[in-house]
């Protein structure tokens, strides 16, 4: 009776093969939920900036189609959203597009805004949101701060 | 039919029919191959959330000390020459101040920026106007300033903020001292 030799690979080299196979599994794994995440954006050293907004600190006043903003925190302001509240609606819009004197990169320590803007006289209250810029894997992009990081007005 | 049931039931262990509808024994990867896989495959997942987790651990926001305080002991203007003394009655020294001013009695905020009109006692960098160009705080607690400025316009009040430098993170950064902010109503107008 004839009996077959049973052949395989070493065991040491079965489990090399499985470990760079899990590893290589692993980063594909990674590579496509990184894909379906939203891009992390990073300011002052890595931080993400959702948390750098909350360091950002201003004031606002607004009179007669004069608005005025000054920048009194450590975190640079490169744009401001306004949501602006009406009668039972709201709408955003955003400060470059209503004034041509917000400053091209926005304002720094100690930076001011002064500006007429018209379009929000329809409104009861403003709220201004600040724009921060950051760093991610795509190079700088922007990133509006939440309403409660906002700074309100009424009209 | 007679030849695949004489194929299934041939009194053979290699027989693969046979061991495919009558499974005697199950074999399995070797118990230290699995917890190699599942080691691997652990540390490989904690690495994934590291380094998305990362950038979500807070860091200290970039904050004035307690205690910055600096106020105007007494001004004076004539034809729109402002002379303005600082005083230093914190207990922190402070590097310079940014200075804003409203030409309305109406205006809540100042906006204009009088650092641009400092002839004397200061040097303009950017728009703060330093006590002295080394990256240095030179206004001890209790010192005084002087600084005169040449107007372009009439002002009606003016907001001074101090700066100074810390060290923060092994570096020296020039923090803006907005809780420190100082509101004075000084009329200048021109003659």
């Amino acid at each position: 009776m004839k009996v077959k030799k049973k052949k395989g690979i070493s065991p040491v080299i079965a489990t090399v093969l499985l470990i760079a196979m899990v590893v290589v599994i692993g980063l594909i794994i990674f590579l496509w939920f990184r894909g379906m995440t939203e891009e992390t954006i990073t300011k002052f050293g890595g931080t993400n900036i959702k948390l750098i907004c909350a360091d950002v600190s201003f004031e606002a006043s607004y009179s007669a189609g004069l608005l005025s903003i000054s920048n009194i925190g450590n975190v640079p302001i490169f744009d401001m959203k306004l949501k602006i509240f009406g009668q039972g609606s709201h709408e955003t819009k955003d400060l470059r597009d209503l004034s041509e004197n917000w400053p091209e990169l926005g304002l720094n320590q100690g930076g001011t805004f002064s500006g007429d803007i018209i379009g929000v006289e329809s409104g009861d209250r403003i709220i201004l949101m600040p724009v921060l810029i950051g760093s991610s894997e795509k190079g700088e992009k922007t990133f509006m701060c939440e309403e409660q990081y906002g700074y309100e007005i009424n009209i | 039919m007679s030849l695949l049931v004489k194929m299934i039931f041939k009194k053979n262990k290699k027989n693969f029919l046979f061991s495919r509808i009558f499974p005697n024994s199950r074999k399995g990867i070797s118990v230290v191959i699995g917890y190699v896989l599942l080691i691997t495959f652990a540390i490989v997942m904690g690495g994934i959330i590291y380094q998305w987790m990362k950038t979500y651990i807070p860091k200290d926001s970039l904050e004035c000390d307690d205690g910055v305080s600096i106020f105007v002991k007494e001004y004076s203007c004539n034809d729109l020459e402002l002379n303005l003394t600082l005083k230093n009655n914190g207990r922190f020294d402070v590097a310079g101040y940014f200075i804003h001013a409203t030409n309305d009695s109406s205006q809540e905020l100042a906006v204009i920026d009088l650092s641009q009109d400092i002839i004397k006692g200061g040097d303009k960098v950017g728009s703060i106007i330093r006590f002295s160009l080394v990256d240095d705080n030179p206004m001890k607690p209790n010192d005084e300033k002087i600084n005169l400025f040449k107007l372009s316009s009439e002002i009606y009040s003016i907001e001074i903020i101090p700066v100074r430098f810390q060290i923060e993170e092994n570096k020296k950064r020039l923090v803006s001292c907005g809780t420190s902010k100082i509101k004075e109503k000084i009329t200048c107008i021109s003659s």
